[in-house]
């Protein structure tokens, strides 16, 4: 199977997944593979499974055996077009030019529409010729192939595999390739009845004309048989010529070799300008349609593949743990979450712990609303030395009760953890939490932290009922719930 | 140390966003664990973004530095006051961890530190600057290593800004970058990996290459992404159902088009947040509110007698092209006879493509449902706002993408084109495999449309 195949394949997976991928299906290692080949790799394995490439191979073969079916259609045209001409002529006289032009003419005009359609891609590929082909070929095979409605993805596949092969590049020199083909067969069949007929009818070739001049018409003869000259051909002279003119004496008596120069002249000018120019075209097409097939490609940034590309190759990969934890955690707080707004001591120790400026004015107008006597007092623990500095002092603080201001926003951690428990191990105090809430988090995780806080006195041997939450109102620092 | 890329340690105090910030940039919703928690990840964890065959950028994520004060402490007071250079203290510390069991995850985000290239210090920028962070940031600088300095939350914590910037000054860190997990910008992810070229020169190469690989990669989905939103509304905008005129038929007939539009619709979004590796439950449950409306053939409609009128021309030429090529093979014999007849021919055929189904069911009383203009504009918007929703949001978010339109009129704005495209949209019914009429996907004027309609889907929203 060579790489248009492969992708072709590729392509008919995706027909048959539909939207997405399903499954990424690799087995052995494909890490050293990229994404494409990974991708094509896939569709080898889904192959064995969804067996698209015999229908495809099918696929290629029906247009194959379409295409010398025409050909030998139009092989026999060529060949009935010339006996139609021959017998259709009156008497043994037959005008050179017109039966040239009436092969070579439609030959050219078709020829130039063909370049047209070529040079100008989108008309040719504009749809209605690949509709065309494919609702040829899908009322053959529907009409005799019974078979395919067995494979479920047929149709599928069959538009998958025809809307590739017939659209973009490859549907243009296909397309092409199969035009100059036909012609290729139109003119095999007439040139080879030419042959036939010339060499067992005697025809006397003349040209004849109303409105121009003798001299253009010897001009156009030469022309025409300058190649075949050229190439060995036997040609008619400027006499042969002259002579064939209808009402002109023939004053050779070498009639007999006139008219073989005049046949001579006919087959050749249809081999040169008619058989051979659509061979060499349908070779070029062949030629193109082999190197677009190796340049095809499957269209990587569909949403199709974009996923797959997530599926196959993903570009993130997960290096796991490296240094594992050791430590027992400290059990989740799972009591009440309940908030408590009331219970502040008459006469407490103020202390604000890693507190905003903010939370900090505001603790300081709670501090003198509640206990103003102690407002010189009050302290700010937001570093190391100041939190060593409070231990060493707490001892000498004479007040009962400690008030330690802290903000519910922000999740208790480790360190402050430690202080705390640093701090409850000091005395016999009774120790206060109290929790400014500035209305910033929303009330799910409100209750989330008022339970990590909770936990947290719990740790510190901080009753529950001593964890007070103060409720500010957004927006204002001195409005207290 | 990371030989065939780049290595970076992620740290931070607690609940910073450090895992977060890891999620979003592997765009990975399952790496590690994330809560509103201190201590929610206590192991190291690592996740690589592949550079190529053999580099990627592998990030660290570490557990929070939750007592750093006395960390701090305790390195400085190493070596008795004499000068010697951090990492030393940092190695003599970790050294004698046996004697600070209480410092073990201390221990393991030093240990990240000397271990990787590059640090991200991420910071939660609703926090005020306090003594403990300060002491984090001087435990970093003891490491050797570039720190770039993440500033997270920075919507609800722009209050702080000037205040870290200035302290993070004062500590030499300059080259900071913000981030906002929950309000992604992929621009900044780009200014994290320009700001790493910036102080890792001996991989500036190798940034580049991530860079722009991760700009490629962010187009492709966000093309991606605007390919199905717009397929979305194509296959909406071009269904149609016959029905006839009786009013139970009508009702199924119509409940039918609901169904399969929500249906529709409903894939389209799964895809969508597959596509950005977003769970399924990720997306608040809205059902697209459907309407019917009746269709209507209106021959004296602009486009419709421009389309008719380019095609009938293009019938009548190829069926006269057809007929002069028979005129030819015949050798003129049919004397012009064949061109002619092709071209009626043609003419004949256009009609009939494109009258003959609304023309047949006016005769036999039976009319057409299609959606009407208010729910295509909604199902439009939906998607507009879905993908805006998906574009900015971080793979740590635990907010549901709401796509409900509202009445909001800045939001709610139709592109320029909207009349053009539904006049087209709807004068294509088989370009809908919503519909029983067979779908030609690859047909080159739907995807010239669908072209169309990407670029205005992508237009608003710039790709950085």
């Amino acid at each position: 199977m060579n790489l248009f195949q492969q992708i072709l394949l590729a392509e008919g997976v995706r027909a048959v997944e539909g939207d997405s991928p399903c499954s990424a299906e690799h087995a052995e290692d494909q890490s050293s593979l990229s994404f494409e080949q990974r991708l094509l790799r896939r569709a080898a394995q889904l192959d064995l499974r969804l067996q698209i490439s015999p229908l495809f191979a099918h696929f290629k073969r029906l247009f194959t055996n379409l295409s010398f079916c025409l050909c030998f259609i139009i092989f026999f045209i060529g060949a009935g077009c010339v006996q139609q001409l021959f017998f259709s002529a009156q008497g043994t006289e037959v005008n050179f030019f017109w039966a040239f032009a009436l092969f070579f003419i439609p030959n050219l005009l078709t020829l130039l529409l063909w370049g047209l359609f070529f040079f100008q891609g989108y008309t040719l590929n504009s749809g209605w010729l690949q509709r065309l082909s494919m609702f040829s070929l899908k009322f053959f095979e529907k009409r005799f192939n019974q078979q395919s409605q067995q494979n479920p993805h047929y149709w599928t596949l069959f538009r998958c595999y025809f809307q590739a092969t017939f659209s973009g590049g490859l549907g243009r020199y296909q397309l092409s390739g199969l035009t100059h083909l036909l012609w290729f067969s139109y003119f095999c069949g007439a040139v080879l009845m030419l042959i036939v007929m010339l060499a067992t009818h005697q025809v006397d070739f003349i040209w004849q004309t109303s409105i121009l001049s003798v001299q253009s018409f010897q001009w156009l003869t030469e022309s025409l048989a300058y190649l075949p000259k050229l190439l060995g051909f036997p040609v008619p002279t400027a006499e042969q010529i002259q002579q064939s003119h209808l009402g002109a004496v023939n004053l050779l008596n070498d009639a007999e070799n006139t008219r073989f120069v005049w046949s001579s002249l006919l087959i050749s000018s249809l081999i040169f300008y008619g058989l051979l120019p659509r061979l060499l075209l349908l070779l070029l097409m062949r030629f193109l349609l082999s190197s677009a097939q190796m340049k095809f490609n499957l269209p990587l940034s569909s949403p199709y593949y974009v996923q797959l590309r997530q599926l196959l190759k993903p570009n993130v990969t997960s290096l796991g743990i490296s240094d594992p934890d050791a430590c027992v955690t400290q059990p989740a707080y799972h009591g009440t979450t309940a908030k408590h707004t009331q219970g502040v001591p008459e006469q407490f120790y103020p202390l604000a712990v890693e507190l905003s400026e903010k939370q900090l004015i505001q603790a300081r107008e709670h501090v003198k609303q509640y206990a103003p006597d102690y407002c010189d007092l009050f302290r700010h623990i937001s570093d190391y030395q100041s939190q060593q500095k409070l231990l060493a002092d707490i001892t000498n603080v004479s007040q009962q009760s400690v008030l330690v201001y802290l903000s519910l926003q922000r999740a208790p951690d480790r360190g402050l953890l430690g202080f705390i428990k640093a701090l409850t191990g000091q005395d016999n105090k009774s120790y206060y939490l109290l929790l400014i809430n500035d209305a910033l988090l929303p009330e799910d995780k409100l209750n989330k932290r008022r339970s990590d806080w909770y936990g947290l006195a719990q740790q510190a041997d901080i009753s529950l009922d001593n964890v007070i939450q103060l409720d500010c109102i957004a927006g204002s620092g001195e409005a207290y719930e | 140390m990371n030989n065939s890329g780049l290595s970076v340690a992620v740290v931070g105090h607690a609940n910073a966003g450090k895992t977060s910030l890891i999620r979003t940039l592997l765009r990975d919703t399952e790496f590690g664990e994330v809560a509103d928690q201190a201590g929610t990840t206590r192991h190291v964890e690592g996740g690589a973004l592949a550079i190529d065959e053999n580099k990627n950028l592998a990030l660290f994520d570490t557990p929070g530095l939750e007592d750093s004060m006395r960390l701090f402490y305790l390195l400085s007071t190493f070596f008795d006051g004499q000068s010697v250079d951090g990492i030393e203290r940092l190695n003599y510390f970790l050294a004698h961890l046996s004697d600070y069991p209480e410092l073990q995850q201390e221990a393991k985000v030093l240990r990240a530190l000397l271990n990787n290239d590059i640090i991200f210090y991420v910071i939660d920028l609703r926090e005020p600057v306090l003594g403990k962070y300060r002491d984090e940031l001087h435990i970093l600088s003891y490491a050797a290593k570039p720190v770039i300095p993440v500033l997270n939350f920075t919507i609800e914590g722009a209050a702080n800004l000037e205040q870290w910037k200035t302290q993070l000054a004062r500590l030499n860190f300059h080259a900071f970058v913000s981030f906002d997990n929950v309000h992604f910008k992929f621009a900044d992810e780009l200014k994290i990996y320009q700001k790493m070229q910036t102080l890792l020169t001996d991989k500036e190469e190798l940034l580049q290459e991530l860079i722009n690989q991760r700009r490629q990669q962010w187009s492709e989905l966000f093309n991606a992404a605007a390919e199905l939103a717009g397929s979305l509304f194509i296959e909406c905008a071009s269904l149609r159902y016959k029905t006839f005129n009786g009013e139970k038929e009508i009702e199924q007939t119509t409940a039918k088009l609901q169904q399969v539009v929500r249906e529709a619709e409903k894939k389209c979004v799964r895809r969508l947040l597959k596509l950005y590796q977003f769970r399924k439950d990720d997306l608040r449950n809205s059902q697209l509110p459907v309407e019917q409306g009746g269709w209507e053939l209106d021959l004296f409609s602009a486009d419709n007698l421009q389309e008719f009128g380019i095609k009938l021309t293009g019938n009548i030429a190829k069926g006269a092209g057809l007929g002069v090529a028979i005129d030819l093979v015949t050798a003129g014999m049919t004397l012009g006879a064949a061109a002619v007849t092709g071209g009626i021919a043609g003419a004949l055929w256009g009609v009939k493509q494109h009258y003959f189904d609304e023309i047949q069911a006016k005769i036999k009383g039976s009319r057409y449902i299609c959606l009407n203009d208010v729910t295509l504009q909604v199902l439009w918007l939906r998607q507009v706002k879905l993908l805006q929703a998906l574009q900015k949001r971080g793979h740590a978010s635990f907010a549901k993408i709401d796509y409900q339109i509202t009445e909001q009129r800045r939001e709610n704005e139709l592109p320029e084109n909207w009349s053009k495209w539904l006049r087209k949209a709807r004068s294509r019914p088989e370009w809908s495999s919503l519909s029983s009429q067979s779908i030609e996907p690859a047909e080159n004027k739907r995807l010239l449309f669908m072209k169309e309609l990407c670029q205005e889907l992508v237009k608003g929203e710039s790709l950085l």
